[in-house]
């Protein structure tokens, strides 16, 4: 890997630890959702890919509406 | 905490669908990082033994010593700038399947026009003796 590789991957990990932040702030919101978790995550201005990186961790447990892979 | 798909002693691995599921999912989401990452080896290493690269335009690619100077001489030779989104995820059984789409500019290191490509790739994974998920086939092509 090199530097400006190495420099990108820590950048999109940290974009990754924000996604989980948002998740949080998403189920920590309670009731119903006003919108399904991936377009909020999209409205908050994260990439399909740091999306996807977090995804296993969000389980299916939120939101009737998502892709199915979210 | 036992992890899915991780098997410590002689019994059967019997997972739930649930479990399957986010175990290809972690797989894919490792598959993205390497890939952003350009790190060839942690690419290598999702890769089950014999695995088969069918990229488009080129003769199926079999086994890992075979893929790995493809995708070394794709990294050095190439910066790659892409948006990739993961559409979906299935398990039944020791098998599996995700899929994905992507858009991609890649320039060239040594000077020249950079290109523009969309595509999707297909990921045919199985569950190891160990009961980790690999990738044991992989299908790409363009969609321009």
């Amino acid at each position: 890997m090199t530097g400006e590789d190495r420099a990108r991957f820590e950048a999109l990990q940290a974009r990754v630890r924000e996604v989980a932040e948002a998740v949080r702030a998403y189920k920590s919101a309670g009731g119903e959702p006003s919108q399904p978790l991936y377009h909020y995550l999209r409205d908050h201005g994260f990439s399909n890919d740091e999306i996807w990186i977090y995804s296993p961790h969000i389980g299916g447990e939120v939101g009737a509406d998502e892709p199915e892979w979210v | 905490m036992r992890e899915a798909g991780q098997n410590r002693s002689s019994e059967p691995i019997v997972n739930s669908r649930n479990e399957d599921i986010q175990a290809i999912k972690q797989l894919a989401a490792d598959w993205r990082s390497g890939w952003l990452a350009g790190d060839v080896d942690a690419l290598l290493s999702l890769y089950a033994d014999e695995p088969v690269l069918m990229p488009q335009g080129l003769p199926a690619v079999c086994g890992k010593d075979a893929i790995r100077p493809l995708y070394q001489a794709v990294l050095q030779e190439v910066s790659i700038k892409s948006e990739g989104t993961l559409m979906e995820v299935e398990a039944s059984g020791d098998w599996g399947y995700f899929w994905s789409i992507y858009r991609l500019t890649a320039t060239p290191k040594a000077g020249g026009e950079p290109i523009e490509s969309e595509g999707k790739s297909l990921f045919v994974v199985k569950r190891q003796p160990g009961g980790a998920w690999k990738i044991a086939r992989l299908i790409d092509n363009s969609s321009r």
